[in-house]
């Protein structure tokens, strides 16, 4: 045996495919290729809901191998193994090898025929592999690599096509992101990561990629548009669509999509960007031109200047309380008052936001500020609680010993402090009834004094701060939170929630900050004196926003580069005219007449259309096509919104610098847009199917013109566009010739003429 | 001239006493999954008869299908390469020895210079690199490959193991034949004596 080698010298084939590689990722190249592998994800097994805790049960997630899936090299790029191109089917373990004369991605298509750890698949979906992460794990291209098709590996050929990164930076965004420490396991199917904390990231972000690759599939099986996949919602392909409308699809916008494509729409449904943690700060009864240019809220001012100012945002309901159901779910259920409701009110498992997280595999907190400590084993701040007064008002829960709890400046914590009606999620049936619920619900503080999650002090600016006898001064009303952990510290009180060992503590949202276990979706509640409630407590309430933000801005996520992090601050409801829009029509109270908003061609309001009876309307549910019934609620006492409020957006990407700030967008949107764009931002519907969006938020331009005969409520409508609800993104181009303004009640924005092309989505991320 | 040619006749009898052996040799390989490689390739055995060296004349088939070109039109002229762990890539200057324990085994064979040359239409590898952490026989006919994956996939023109014990390998040699260089010796002799028998009858 000879044991002489030959001198070391550079791979000549190494450099001959890294010099194709460069030249991208969907072509074939000049190189065979041999892989080897798994193709693997996550099983997940969504929530039960019902409106009782018995009937409920939770989500489970498993790691996963797909069987009988069709793996390819895709040799035209396009996503799909199509004919001639070298492809195999995984076996029982979800195994394969494969190979092929040119090096080329890789597709698995994962249709109905496969299995996911055994189990059927209801809808196709497709994982890639790009080529640079075949070329990654090649030693030399005649031996073979071990490559595997996953939906994270998806998410990296992603980030390489429209990002502009490379492989490795796409790897250790990817990592970074979800949190998998070991980047060597970002790419293993589930089941061969040894490390449970690896592990539980990687099946947790595997489950929320399937959705959308998923749905991906969907767009491209159904021949969805490039003008319907990003949010021009005025474009689809229908007979109704009419093309006189100056929005209308222009460029590409009818052009079909293939699979890369689509999948990149289905992280952007509605030209609304992925977000991994939104916060959204709610105060309330305060009209736009109260806030936005108050010197009394110079804070919540500085922050929509950094970030971007919603011009024509509505409430959907006055008084409060519908305004958060709506919050909620996209509907106040024919609630129009603060009136006594049953506990809790919307039964029937109807669709809202906390069980759309929960069955996608995300994550959602309510936090409350001068939320009561409770003894372990009791859910008195929550569901099952036992003090609820329904006979004083039904709006808190009363404590014997809450006068007992009295601030530095010696007023006692009032029993309508916190304001249970200000939580959007207590009142659905069957999101109180699931076993997350509890955990769920957490404490805030915003005192004066606190410090931020680093343990540094938060400034505070206001001028008049130190004016004790000032109604706008934040002292001029109790300060409990101090008073409430004493109160838990004398009386034992070590967990505040069922189930849950953790200490008990009055800021659980700062705890959860320091420690990253914030939820993807954060709503955060003031008590009724930092929420701009109560007369004479603007500067009050600035102060608490300041506070909230300042400690989410000092946060490890804030700062990370890789991880997109919205904070939204609005109201409940404006103070002004009591109108309303984007596809709500109620009547007006004691009026006779429908709310609807409708406008003339040149923009101003006209009269409003006749009070409705409660109907059935026959919409296109969630094939799309096929009508189904939908009863709305019946509003026996009518409603009608409570004009335009503030509505800010200040993301950790404009922080960072990778977007700029000081955006604004003078669209109509309402509390049923938002949570329409919490469905595209956190992918919870699908934009092909009107039925999927939840309630009234699916009343969009499309949905109306495809339902025209049967909603009645829009009959009166001069121009649809107004009355339509649209996602947060912008896209809507007011026609040429229309001088848009502001309505009453807002502050003073820019007046545009047509179309409005210096204005952004105040989402974005690119 | 005369000088010249006795010069060759002492290289050549040199040559041939320090070869152990010249034999052809058949060898064979059963995956996992039950396909198999088979072949022959002449070599002079070394190490005790444990190993081959001087590879020539090799013949390939994956399950029964001839390294060949689609048709059975031409003969392509296979040649072996050695897998050098300490640069991780295939070298055509490295001399290859193929062992009869399958786990020192680090060559390929195909129909290109797997140095230079990343698109073989055929390959066979049989690696077992511990600095790397490679250990795997792959057999490939990408040209079958690709006309069989239109109808049915690829998997019987893709064979790939991860071996860890080597028991399915089989090399044995089947007979011994002269070498090039015995023959050419042996030429030069008869050659040798023609001529001296030649100069005697022109005396």
């Amino acid at each position: 045996m000879n044991s002489q080698l030959e001198p070391v010298r550079p791979s000549k084939i190494a450099a001959a495919v890294a010099s194709v590689l460069a030249l991208g990722s969907a072509s074939a190249f000049a190189s065979v290729s041999i892989v080897q592998g798994v193709v693997g994800g996550a099983y997940f097994t969504p929530p039960v809901f019902a409106d009782t805790a018995a009937a409920s049960s939770p989500a489970t997630t498993a790691a996963s191998v797909y069987a009988g899936a069709k793996v390819c090299f895709d040799l035209n790029g396009n996503g799909a193994c199509d004919a001639g191109e070298p492809f195999t089917t995984t076996t029982s373990t979800g195994s394969f090898k494969l190979s092929s004369s040119t090096l080329a991605p890789l597709v698995a298509e994962i249709s109905t025929s496969a299995t996911n750890n055994g189990n059927p698949i209801t809808s196709r979906s497709v994982f890639r592999v790009n080529a640079a992460q075949i070329q990654a794990a090649t030693k030399s291209p005649l031996l073979a690599a071990t490559v595997n098709i996953t939906p994270l590996s998806t998410e990296v050929a992603l980030a390489i096509e429209n990002q502009g990164l490379t492989y490795s930076q796409a790897v250790a965004n990817l990592a970074q992101r979800i949190g998998v420490s070991n980047t060597s396991n970002l790419l293993l199917p589930p089941t061969q990561i040894t490390s449970p904390s690896d592990q539980d990231a990687v099946i947790k972000e595997s489950v929320i990629a399937q959705g959308r690759l998923t749905l991906a599939a969907k767009f491209v099986d159904r021949g969805d548009t490039v003008g319907e996949l990003r949010g021009n919602l005025d474009c689809p392909n229908v007979a109704s669509f009419d093309p006189t409308n100056a929005d209308g699809c222009t460029g590409t916008d009818l052009d079909t999509v293939a699979i890369p494509a689509a999948q990149k729409y289905a992280f952007n449904l509605e030209g609304m960007p992925q977000y991994d943690y939104v916060f959204v700060i709610i105060e309330e009864n305060e009209s736009q031109s109260a806030v936005v240019g108050s010197g009394k809220a110079p804070y919540i001012n500085s922050v929509l200047t950094a970030g971007g100012l919603v011009y024509n945002y509505f409430s959907t309901g006055d008084p409060s309380e519908p305004n958060y159901l709506a919050l909620g779910g996209a509907d106040d259920w024919g609630q129009t008052g603060d009136e006594a409701l049953p506990y809790p009110a919307v039964q029937g498992v109807k669709p809202n936001l906390w069980n759309a997280m929960d069955a996608v595999g995300l994550t959602w907190h309510v936090y409350e500020g001068s939320l009561w400590p409770t003894p372990a084993g009791t859910q008195q701040n929550v569901a099952g609680a036992t003090s609820w007064n329904q006979a004083t008002g039904g709006l808190w829960f009363d404590n014997p010993a809450e006068s007992s709890i009295k601030g530095a400046d010696g007023i006692s914590y009032g029993g309508s402090l916190r304001a249970v009606k200000h939580n959007p999620a207590v009142w659905y049936a069957d999101a109180a009834a699931q076993p997350n619920f509890a955990s769920n619900s957490r404490s805030v503080s915003g005192a004066y004094g606190s410090t931020d999650v680093n343990g540094n002090a938060i400034p505070y600016s206001y001028p008049s701060n130190t004016n004790s006898t000032n109604g706008d001064n934040y002292t001029s009303a109790g300060n409990w939170d101090n008073a409430l952990q004493a109160y838990a510290t004398t009386n034992g009180i070590t967990s505040w929630w069922t189930g849950n060992s953790q200490p008990w503590t009055v800021d659980q949202f700062k705890a959860d900050l320091q420690s990253g276990n914030v939820a993807n979706y954060n709503f955060i509640v003031p008590d009724q004196d930092d929420d701009m409630h109560n007369p004479g407590v603007v500067p009050r309430a600035d102060y608490w926003v300041e506070n909230i933000v300042a400690k989410i801005e000092s946060s490890a996520i804030w700062n990370d580069p890789t991880k997109r992090v919205a904070i939204v601050i609005t109201f409940d409801e404006g103070e002004s005219a009591t109108t309303a829009c984007c596809g709500w029509n109620p009547e007006r109270s004691g009026d006779g007449k429908a709310q609807l908003v409708t406008f003339t061609a040149g923009g101003a309001e006209v009269s409003s259309v006749s009070a409705l009876p409660p109907y059935t309307e026959a919409y296109m549910g969630s094939g799309g096509a096929t009508p189904v019934t939908f009863t709305p609620p019946p509003y026996s006492n009518g409603n009608h919104g409570h004009g335009v409020t503030t509505f800010g957006v200040y993301t950790n990407q404009i922080a960072l610098g990778n977007v700029p700030g000081g955006n604004y967008d003078t669209d109509y949107y309402s509390h049923f847009s938002f949570v329409r764009t919490l469905q595209d931002i956190f992918g919870l519907a699908d934009p092909g199917q009107p039925g999927t969006y939840m309630n009234r938020s699916k009343y969009t331009e499309t949905f109306i013109n495809q339902n025209a005969t049967v909603l009645p409520e829009f009959a009166g409508s001069a121009n649809p566009h107004f009355d339509a609800v649209r996602p947060m993104n912008h896209v809507y181009q007011f026609p040429a010739g229309v001088t848009h303004v502001a309505p009453a009640g807002s502050a003073t924005p820019p007046v545009t003429v047509g179309p409005d092309a210096n204005q952004n989505n105040l989402w974005r991320t690119q | 001239m005369n000088g010249l040619v006795k010069t060759v006749v002492v290289v050549a009898l040199i040559g041939s006493s320090t070869v152990a052996s010249a034999s052809v040799f058949d060898f064979s390989y059963v995956f996992a999954d039950g396909q198999q490689v088979t072949g022959d390739f002449t070599g002079t055995t070394t190490n005790g008869g444990q190993s081959v060296t001087n590879i020539g004349n090799i013949q390939v088939q994956l399950n029964g299908i001839a390294f060949a070109p689609v048709g059975g039109v031409g003969n392509p002229t296979l040649q072996a390469n050695a897998w050098v762990p300490s640069t991780a890539a295939f070298s055509d200057t490295a001399p290859v020895t193929i062992y009869a324990n399958g786990a020192l085994n680090n060559f390929i064979i195909s129909d290109v210079d797997a140095a230079t040359s990343a698109s073989p239409d055929y390959e066979f590898g049989y690696i077992n690199d511990s600095t790397n952490g490679i250990y795997q026989v792959v057999a490939a006919n990408f040209l079958q490959s690709d006309s069989f994956s239109k109808a049915e996939g690829n998997s019987t023109q893709l064979a790939l193991d991860s071996p860890g014990v080597a028991s399915s390998w089989t090399l044995t040699e089947v007979t011994a034949v002269p070498l090039p260089s015995t023959l050419a010796l042996l030429a030069s002799g008869v050659g040798l004596f023609g001529l001296r028998g030649y100069r005697r009858r022109a005396a």
